[in-house]
């Protein structure tokens, strides 16, 4: 191969993105109104996972060619996501424009939901060789299921102030965003038809880099940044949502500082005032820091990991996803730039 | 007739099916409960028209296991969504899962089934032909996609506009193929020939628009809770089904617009419904649906031609024959 520049790299990126794009405009039902509902839910969002799995593959010698229905079905899984989670969460707005239950109706959202997923499955069981079908699905469902185990824990959770394991709340956070990250790695890497310690080491890389995504999304709940993705600040403490960072702080705050903050969520959380206590209680506990440091590590991790793959655009596209991609309308960029430089151009 | 049948034949079937079916998926033991609760009741009967399928080409049941509680978890899944876009508190005189645990958790617990049915298609047998397998995972997906599609397309429909056909086309998409479906895949994962599975699928589709029919008939009759669900349900929410859709098109010009008026309603009196129900028999509505009825019962019994004599191919000529036994409609 030729020395790489990075220049090619955004072309390169933008090439993949409108390959995608072609793909997923592809579909269509014989009904125009359908049609404008399955536009509206599948619009948006910067692609990350879809890049992942045609990023993976082509890091690790696959073709383009071959990815495209995989990394469709992979955004069909978290475009369901998107629209069941906004549903459940109630919230009115994603990325500026209304949510899609919000615009088109709870009952729509839930059926759409599920019409985005099971789509997804159709793309994947009709692919030729029924032993990919076969072996995707098996993959899909198994994430499919831990992805949604992860929600109605989450749900389940809700307003529950006692201490809790905080593995299993690890495990949910994983659960919610690692998942589908994992998913899209594994599938790239599986695609490329490398040995199974490789598929392995690619899904551990989406798994690292999607529970911290979730982290992160959970500190800048709390410290507003999340705002510019058109999620309400504090929504999480309103619901009263066991992340890490709660659970982390109950578990280790002193026994009268503890009773503080159960005492603040046992009321009703509606007050500018008692949420910006609460947040200032977990800042201080030292579970943000907890929590970053842990996005932190795991980011490291992965850029590591990446380090061992022979040198490519994708390699390259994989780490910038790593990097800057999860920093767009946030401000993890600073987090990620201040994370040390492993191995990496 | 058929209730001796279900409980001397199918009743050790249907222990085998639950314990497939209610396993703790979950850490939680409250998650266990409420899964348990998603998945209890009803008679099981998708799971058992993909083993009956299995068995009515020469299959061995144990083949067609995994199938058969992925369609049975699906059709779960889809109830729980029928019951919170339809606001229906009550299925076969229990809570419905929205009512018991919110909407929140039935949208959660809706996605926990779908996983939970695309799972059960990974315990099939190593031996099976991953084509076989692969044949599964697309009937399951095109099942439950089919089904989604018609939900949300009668949400959409210009009620007025819709004709009779329109209505079994709807219903075809939102049950008949499932039906239809977990015949087909019995059929193929009992390895029968290709005439075979294509007319247990026909049977399924006669057999599932007819007993659609059937339910739309006596939700104006008086078999009081045959779902549980009050009489003239469809009426009150002014759901269109081929009854209304008959009506609406064929009444004489007054009828016709009293009929549109009351099914615009938001709510109805039971005073109401009545009326509506005398609407719909004067307009010659159940006489037509009761036609169709026999029509499609007609249809269904042709389409086993194919089929080798079985215990189950008799079986499918009883519940032919007991179609409108009131033991199939009430709880």
């Amino acid at each position: 191969m030729d020395k790489l520049s990075p220049s090619e790299l955004p072309a390169y990126v933008a090439e993949r993105l409108s390959a995608i794009e072609r793909r997923l405009a592809a579909i269509h039902f014989d009904d125009p109104q359908v049609d404008e509902m399955w536009a509206y839910a599948v619009a948006g969002g910067r692609r990350i996972r879809p890049l992942l799995v045609v990023l993976s593959c082509e890091a690790l010698g696959g073709a383009l060619d071959g990815t495209l229905t995989g990394a469709v079905a992979v955004e069909l899984s978290h475009k369901a996501s998107v629209l069941h989670d906004d549903l459940v969460d109630e919230d009115t707005y994603r990325r500026g424009r209304l949510a899609f239950h919000a615009q088109f109706g709870q009952d729509q959202a839930l059926l759409m939901g599920h019409l985005l997923i099971s789509t997804a499955f159709r793309l994947l069981a009709s692919l030729q060789s029924s032993y990919s079908a076969t072996t995707y699905c098996q993959l899909f469902s198994r994430i499919f299921f831990l992805a949604a185990r992860g929600q109605l824990w989450d749900v389940a959770s809700e307003g529950r102030d006692e201490i809790q394991d905080l593995d299993r709340v690890l495990e949910a956070e994983y659960e919610k965003t690692g998942t589908l990250f994992e998913l899209s790695t594994e599938l790239g890497a599986r695609l490329a038809c490398v040995e199974p310690p490789t598929v392995e080491r690619m899904a551990l890389l989406g798994r690292k880099i999607g529970t911290a995504f979730q982290l992160l999304n959970d500190t800048n709940n709390l410290n507003g940044l999340e705002e510019s993705t058109g999620r309400m600040r504090y929504s999480d403490l309103v619901r009263r949502k066991r992340t890490l960072i709660l659970s982390y702080a109950l578990a280790t705050l002193p026994a009268a500082e503890r009773s503080h903050l159960q005492a603040l969520l046992a009321e009703r959380l509606v007050t500018p005032d008692a949420l910006a206590q609460v947040a200032e209680i977990l800042e201080r506990s030292g579970a943000v820091d907890q929590a970053v440091r842990q996005a932190r590590t795991w980011l490291r991790e992965a850029r590591n990991s990446l380090s061992s793959l022979p040198d490519s655009l994708a390699r390259h596209a994989l780490a910038a996803i790593t990097r800057e991609t999860i920093a767009t309308a946030t401000d993890w960029s600073q987090l990620i730039a201040s994370s040390p430089a492993t191995g990496e151009p | 007739m058929l209730r001796l049948i279900y409980q001397a034949i199918l009743g050790r079937v249907v222990e085998e099916i639950n314990a497939g079916l209610l396993v703790d998926s979950f850490r939680e033991p409250d998650l266990n409960r409420m899964y348990i609760q998603a998945v209890s009741g009803g008679r099981r009967s998708r799971a058992l028209l993909v083993l009956a399928g299995c068995e009515a080409v020469g299959g061995r049941r144990r083949a067609a296991m995994p199938m058969a509680l992925a369609m049975e978890l699906a059709h779960k899944a889809s109830l729980i969504v029928d019951d919170v876009v339809d606001r229906d508190l009550l299925r076969r005189g229990r809570p419905t899962f929205h009512a018991r645990y919110g909407p929140r958790q039935a949208v959660v617990m809706s996605d926990i089934l779908m996983s939970l049915a695309y799972q059960q298609l990974t315990k099939f047998d190593r031996s099976d032909e991953s084509h076989v397998v692969a044949e599964c995972y697309r009937l399951l997906s095109d099942t439950y996609h089919t089904m989604c599609l018609g939900e949300i397309q009668e949400l959409l429909l210009d009620e007025g506009g819709m004709s009779e056909d329109n209505t079994l086309a709807v219903a075809h998409k939102k049950s008949g193929l499932m039906i239809e479906n977990c015949l087909r895949a019995g059929g193929m994962l009992g390895r029968g020939q290709e005439a075979e599975i294509a007319a247990l699928g026909e049977f399924g589709r006669s057999i599932g628009l007819a007993f659609q029919l059937i339910n739309d008939l006596n939700s104006v009759k008086d078999i009081e809770g045959h779902t549980g669900r009050p009489v003239g349900n469809d009426l009150r929410i002014g759901r269109m089904n081929f009854l209304a859709a008959h009506a609406l098109r064929r009444a004489n010009a007054a009828d016709r617009s009293r009929l549109g008026q009351l099914l615009a309603a938001d709510e109805l009196e039971t005073t109401q419904v009545q009326e509506s129900i005398e609407l719909l028999h004067r307009s010659g509505a159940v006489r037509a649906a009761e036609e169709q009825i026999r029509a499609l019962l007609e249809e269904a019994r042709k389409s086993l031609g194919p089929l080798r004599l079985s215990i189950i191919k008799t079986l499918f000529l009883k519940v032919i024959d007991h179609a409108g036994d009131p033991w199939l409609w009430t709880s």
